[in-house]
């Protein structure tokens, strides 16, 4: 079904909504969630909590890219269950090595980036990256894929991803360096 | 909250123009692999290293083919030369783009404790005497490497699934096939789903790649009981003397169809902090010829993937490979050795900057940093697995970011092993190396499958993220081409300046050009090829009989007195036609004021033009009138708007009456 067929049902309150969204990006915000939590019940789990929460936000929200709009939600609830999880010390996984990798460039503390729009900043920062490198850059930090399987996707070796992941985090922390100041 | 995990939420809410779409495609099996590695890394403990004190030779585990009937590869070619002169002169010369090096590149850095961090079970040493070597093309690449390779049909995929399932003693209950978008045919794997019964799993998956990879997963994880314990010392998780790996080389030996394996290992980069260094193991098909040996080493492998589960260490997957049986071998090609290799090396001026941080020490290779020599192939997504003579050279990196000071900086230098003077440089020396450069795709494919090397292109318009090639040559095909009358009228035809058709016409000029698209609305796709424009100038005149039809009240996208032109298709198999549709078919096309089928030609709203007049005339009171309309000057092209919408143009004479430039003249097909 057509995307903006999905988000009418929702304006209807229609509950083929979400399993027209399932249907669709089931397996797309199951892999976002496993990368994150890496483990199968914990993703279904998120993933269900995803169709909940997209249903109370639309509308008002009417999404123009339901897929994006849907993983980004999933997204924020695995990051919180893994935050949940971490707290519980019941082991990190890959989300945590990507925010360990992410310290290098902006450090540990917790007072550093009070007050910046990251958002906004990171929209500047995306926009100079090279299409390559932002695309390297999101499918670690945004979708959370292993090093390993982004060199399995793009063919080339992980030496490779970790060199662009190095260069985007280096270009990261001048970008917020220059803000900063 | 850390800094660090601020950015990564607030990650989540950049645009959603950077966030690539991965859909269902980017999630393959064999990822599974990592996300299990980096458990196990993470649980195990650290060993001592001891593969090399195995003893095992190959006639250890030789195994008796008893796959014979069932072989899920071809044998690759590999024919050694027959030293003559002739030989050597009839080999196909290899395009490189890197002959202002003379080939020789900087592959990649890595960080290490030692030099015998990198060792290995590379079969080939110094001491072999090889005087040639063979190269070959590769068939699996196809387009950018976004959607993986691609060589295999259906069938051919098919069978292999339920080759590989009949191997593990199960059959197929069902398949999927994912298909690239963007190039027709192009499969990027095929996804089978089977019964886990003999293993005792719930069920097992199997995908072949494009290339012919297999990759099988275990619905639930298989322990070591009743053989090789999978323990840390058996080689399982990491380090160990490999024989997990040789006992699973047994269990499915049906799979791998080894009949002589060779254990192999490497080591994993370590990260900056020096973790990860873990040894891991694979298989090749071992071989009394030293040639095959190195090629079955680079080429024809397996290996097992292992995880963690409950404090014990499991099998989760299969790996199998041999990418050689999609290569088409080009020849035995006469080689340099590796001390002329290294002073090539040595006397080439490469850049001292290697990467970012990275420098030759000394600003130069000295010989002294050399650490290591190997012989491998390029075997990545490469237009040509070619033989090099990889240099591991000690480089200095000025990071403080490398936290472990111990740690030491390497570059890999590649340099080919195959004689310079078999080498060309096919860069047209007219196109500007940068643009190429942000080209990222190494070769184009075309509507009738044929492809080209990027830099074979007659002009590129430079742009950061929208570089343009384009080639002296288009496709056009007969009007009726859409696919149910692909077999009646043709496929593409590729033509160029001066060709003549078979209807009578001839082309007067002609372009493709294709687009690198990498930014704003497109980055959704990651990045990709995408066509961009088409031109083709016909002379001489062709006829093209059909109906005049006339819209007797408005409608959607039409209004009464319009009048539309539908040729017969069966009479017209000659008259030529471009587009670019989706899947590289002429059907259902949007264009403005109508839509456009493929056969149905749209003459524009009678009201405006003379021409419309004239076929207005045409009508008595009739709303349907047929008739044969003589074209000539014929002008067909495709481009695709900023929107992304692609459009149509094709203008023409028609019927002794000059149309001009706007779309309600010009006939849309």
């Amino acid at each position: 079904m057509d995307d903006s067929r999905i988000v009418e049902l929702y304006f209807k309150r229609s509950e083929q909504a979400v399993e027209e969204s399932r249907s669709k990006y089931g397996k797309y915000c199951n892999i976002i969630a496993d990368n994150i939590l890496r483990s199968k019940e914990d993703a279904e789990e998120c993933v269900n909590e995803a169709w909940f929460r997209a249903w109370n936000n639309i509308p008002p929200a009417k999404p123009k890219k339901l897929a994006l709009f849907l993983g980004k939600i999933t997204r924020n609830i695995a990051i919180d269950m893994i935050r949940a999880r971490t707290a519980d010390k019941r082991g990190a996984g890959e989300a945590e090595m990507c925010i360990d990798e992410l310290a290098e460039c902006v450090g540990e503390e917790d007072k550093i980036i009070e007050g910046l729009p990251l958002r906004d900043l990171l929209n500047r920062f995306l926009a100079e990256l090279l299409p390559r490198e932002r695309e390297i850059f999101m499918l670690r930090y945004w979708y959370t894929f292993s090093v390993k399987e982004i060199a399995r996707q793009f063919n080339i070796n992980e030496g490779a991803v970790k060199m662009s992941l190095y260069r985007s985090r280096c270009s990261l922390q001048v970008f917020l360096s220059n803000e900063e100041s | 909250m850390k800094n660090s995990e601020k950015i990564y939420r607030a990650l989540g809410e950049v645009d959603d123009e950077y966030i690539p779409y991965i859909g269902e495609t980017k999630r393959r099996l064999p990822l599974k692999f990592a996300a299990a590695a980096s458990v196990t890394a993470a649980a195990a403990a650290a060993v001592i290293f001891t593969v090399q004190n195995t003893g095992f030779s190959p006639d250890e585990l030789h195994f008796e083919n008893t796959w014979q009937d069932n072989k899920i590869y071809s044998d690759y070619v590999y024919e050694k030369s027959d030293g003559s002169e002739d030989y050597y002169e009839s080999l196909p010369k290899i395009p490189d783009d890197r002959m202002d090096t003379k080939g020789i590149y900087a592959s990649y850095t890595a960080e290490a404790y030692g030099i015998s961090d990198f060792d290995n079970g590379n079969p080939w040493d110094e001491s072999m005497e090889l005087d040639s070597l063979p190269a070959y093309k590769n068939l699996s690449l196809r387009g950018n490497a976004q959607f993986g390779p691609g060589y295999y049909t259906k069938e051919e995929l098919t069978k292999m699934a339920e080759k590989a399932a009949a191997a593990l003693g199960t059959s197929v209950i069902s398949t999927e096939f994912e298909y690239n978008p963007y190039i027709k045919d192009h499969i990027i794997y095929l996804e089978a789903e089977c019964g886990g019964e003999k293993y005792g799993v719930g069920s097992i998956g199997i995908s072949i790649y494009g290339n012919g990879a297999i990759s099988v997963s275990f619905g639930d994880r298989i322990s070591g009981e009743g053989g090789v314990p999978f323990t840390d010392e058996s080689g399982a998780s990491r380090g160990g003397d490999g024989k997990a790996t040789l006992f699973l080389a047994e269990k499915f030996k049906e799979l791998l169809q080894l009949e002589n394996p060779v254990l192999n290992f490497s080591k994993e980069s370590y990260s900056f902090s020096g973790d990860g260094g873990e040894t891991h193991f694979s298989l090749y098909e071992g071989s009394e010829d030293p040639v095959k040996r190195i090629l079955n080493y680079n080429f024809n492998s397996a290996s097992f993937g292992f995880t963690a589960s409950d404090n014990a260490v499991v099998l989760y997957g299969i790996e199998r490979s041999n990418k050689l049986a999609a290569a088409e071998f080009l020849g035995d090609y006469p080689i340099i050795s590796a001390e002329e290799a290294k002073q090539m090396l040595l006397s080439c001026d490469v850049p001292p900057d290697i990467n970012g941080s990275w420098y030759l020490k000394d600003g130069v290779i000295k010989e002294e940093n050399i650490k290591k020599t190997e012989l491998i192939y390029n075997n990545y997504y490469e237009e040509f697995f070619l033989p090099y003579y990889q240099f591991t050279v000690e480089v200095e990196c000025d990071g403080d970011w490398i936290t472990d000071k111990n740690l030491k900086s390497y570059c890999m230098y590649c340099v080919p092993a195959v004689k310079t003077e078999y080498f060309f440089d096919d860069i047209n020396p007219d196109l500007d190396k940068g643009a190429l450069a942000a080209f990222f795709s190494t070769e184009i494919e075309f509507p009738d499958g044929s492809s080209a090397r990027k830099s074979q292109a007659s002009r590129v318009l430079p742009s950061d993220h929208y570089p343009i090639l384009e080639y002296d040559f288009a496709f056009l095909r007969f009007l009726g081409g859409a696919e149910d009358k692909k077999a009646e009228n043709g496929g593409w035809i590729k033509v160029r300046e001066g060709d003549a058709l078979e209807n009578g016409l001839f082309v007067s000029s002609a372009d493709y050009a294709a687009a690198w698209c990498g930014s704003g609305e497109y980055y959704q796709n990651n990045g990709e090829v995408h066509f961009y424009s088409s031109n083709i100038e016909l002379r001489g005149s062709a006829e093209i009989t059909g109906s005049l039809y006339r819209v007797k009240e408005d409608g959607e996208s039409v209004s009464a007195g319009d009048l539309y032109f539908c040729p017969d298709s069966s009479e017209n198999a000659k008259i030529p036609i471009i587009a670019e549709g989706e899947d590289n078919t002429a059907a259902k096309l949007d264009i403005p004021g109508g839509t456009a089928d493929g056969r149905a030609v749209y003459l524009g709203n009678i009201e405006n033009v003379y021409l419309s007049d004239y076929l207005n005339n045409l009508f008595g009171d009739d709303d349907l009138v047929s008739v044969t309309l003589s074209l000539e000057n014929i002008k067909l092209s495709a481009r695709e708007n900023e929107d992304g919408t692609r459009e149509l143009r094709t203008s023409a004479d028609i019927a002794g009456f000059s149309t001009d430039d706007y779309s309600t003249t010009n006939v849309f097909f």
